[in-house]
């Protein structure tokens, strides 16, 4: 499978997994499990999307841990801002940032572990 | 009398050797080494402008059956153009009626020599699969080496694996000189003949019953003077032998285990092809199941962690990760 399509598969499952975590972690959530799940499933499919495109002719492992490190930062930390004042809690950065930041470097590792790799133009 | 020094001996025996070649297309160096058909030289192709090295026979009264053999060591080599096989570039005979042949000239070092610097066993293999690639090549093409064995196969300073000293190979389908209408049987092979080599350059008769290749290295129908019946499997025991050098005295089981097939005493215990060798090598080094060792369920779970232990570990530092942030939450 190539790398931008497993990327998006991979995205949109650890996602949903990601997003479903909260019917355990935020009971007083529950009522809005379904909309977290969806929205984490998009930022999932998008993670998934870019991390793909950007690690799909790299060999390097390392290179797709650090890259799918970042591109789910760059999603996951405006969204958290955007948040922010709903909740009043300590961890709340936390349950955002790091989860994200785990889940894109399995997307970037998985990407590039298992996905078929492109050929350079002309190869 | 002053006595000469070894140096001074070595010196005038390297003067005398030397040959020369007709015309003034090629101006002979320093000698590289010795066989037991030919002296290869080091040379300068002045009309290329180029180093090229120059096999020449060694004794200017060889047999019909010598001149042959390196005639046909020429034409195996031009018939074999591969990145791993060194090429041909000039065939001629000396004034003596000795034959040469000039080659591209390899600046590397022996297999053995070469993996003392590579210590790391996924390196080793993947020069290994080299080597069995050129042999698979060669074997497509209908050629049996019959001498492989770490000090025939060089490996360049870019990594590059070329197999040398073709001077035993076998063509399929043509008939080798000496060879009889019939194979013999095994009865009337003798497999003590004596004509093997024992570390160096391999025999160059191929006389019913003689033996041929390097003791240590050829397969066991090989040293029972079989040598005309041998076929790629012969080769693939090669392999298995070089492999078993690379790997060292405690490979993992299913490493041993493919090792164990490719040097398998009986030619139908082994694998059938260099290729099928190669793959099992291949399924190895990206943890897949082997096809020489039928693994146990607690193994097969061990291979697929091993395989995809830093998914495994991302994994589960979510869940660890997750688990405390939940504990924490709560407080």
């Amino acid at each position: 499978m190539n790398r931008p399509l497993l990327g998006v598969l991979l995205g949109l499952v650890l996602g949903a997994l990601d997003g479903s975590t909260a019917w355990f972690t935020a009971p007083e959530l529950r009522p809005e499990v379904l909309g977290i799940v969806f929205g984490s499933c998009t930022k999932g499919l998008l993670v998934g999307l870019v991390t793909g495109f950007a690690v799909r002719k790299t060999g390097s492992l390392l290179r797709g841990l650090v890259v799918g490190t970042i591109v789910a930062l760059a999603f996951t930390i405006p969204i958290a801002i955007m948040n922010a004042n709903y909740y009043d809690n300590a961890t709340y950065y936390w349950k955002i940032i790091l989860p994200g930041a785990i889940t894109g470097m399995l997307v970037g590792y998985a990407t590039v572990r298992y996905g078929r790799r492109a050929q350079p133009r002309g190869a | 009398m002053n006595r000469l020094s070894d140096e001074a001996l070595a010196h005038l025996r390297d003067v005398t050797e030397r040959p020369e070649l007709p015309g003034d297309r090629y101006e002979i160096h320093e000698r590289l080494g010795r066989g037991g058909m030919g002296t290869v030289w080091r040379a300068t192709d002045r009309e290329l402008a180029r180093d090229v090295a120059v096999k020449v026979m060694t004794l200017p009264a060889a047999s019909d059956r010598e001149r042959g053999r390196l005639q046909r060591e020429a034409h195996i080599l031009a018939r074999l153009e591969h990145p791993g096989i060194v090429p041909i570039h000039d065939i001629g005979q000396l004034a003596d009626g000795r034959l040469w042949y000039a080659m591209k000239l390899v600046r590397g070092v022996a297999l053995d020599r070469a993996v003392e610097s590579v210590s790391a066993l996924p390196a080793r293999l993947r020069l290994f699969l080299r080597l069995c690639e050129t042999v698979e090549f060669a074997h497509v093409q209908g050629v049996i080496h019959r001498d492989l064995k770490p000090a025939n196969v060089m490996v360049g300073p870019f990594g590059e694996v070329l197999v040398m000293d073709w001077g035993v190979a076998k063509v399929l389908g043509e008939p080798e000189e000496g060879e009889p209408a019939a194979p013999p049987s095994a009865g009337a092979a003798d497999a003590s003949g004596g004509a093997a080599t024992d570390g160096g350059a391999a025999t160059d008769s191929t006389s019913p019953g003689t033996v041929l290749g390097t003791p240590g290295w050829m397969a066991p129908e090989q040293a029972a003077g079989r040598a005309h019946t041998v076929d790629p499997r012969a080769d693939v025991f090669g392999l298995g032998r070089i492999l078993h050098a690379l790997v060292g005295s405690e490979p993992p089981r299913r490493l041993a285990a493919i090792v164990a097939r490719a040097e398998a005493s009986r030619p139908e215990d082994r694998y059938g092809t260099a290729s099928e060798l190669a793959a099992d090598i291949d399924r190895f080094l990206s943890g897949t199941a082997v096809s020489a060792y039928r693994e146990g369920a607690l193994e097969k779970l061990g291979r697929l962690v091993e395989r995809h232990r830093v998914a495994i570990l991302l994994l589960l530092a979510y869940v660890v990760m997750r688990s405390l942030l939940f504990l924490w939450g709560d407080r």
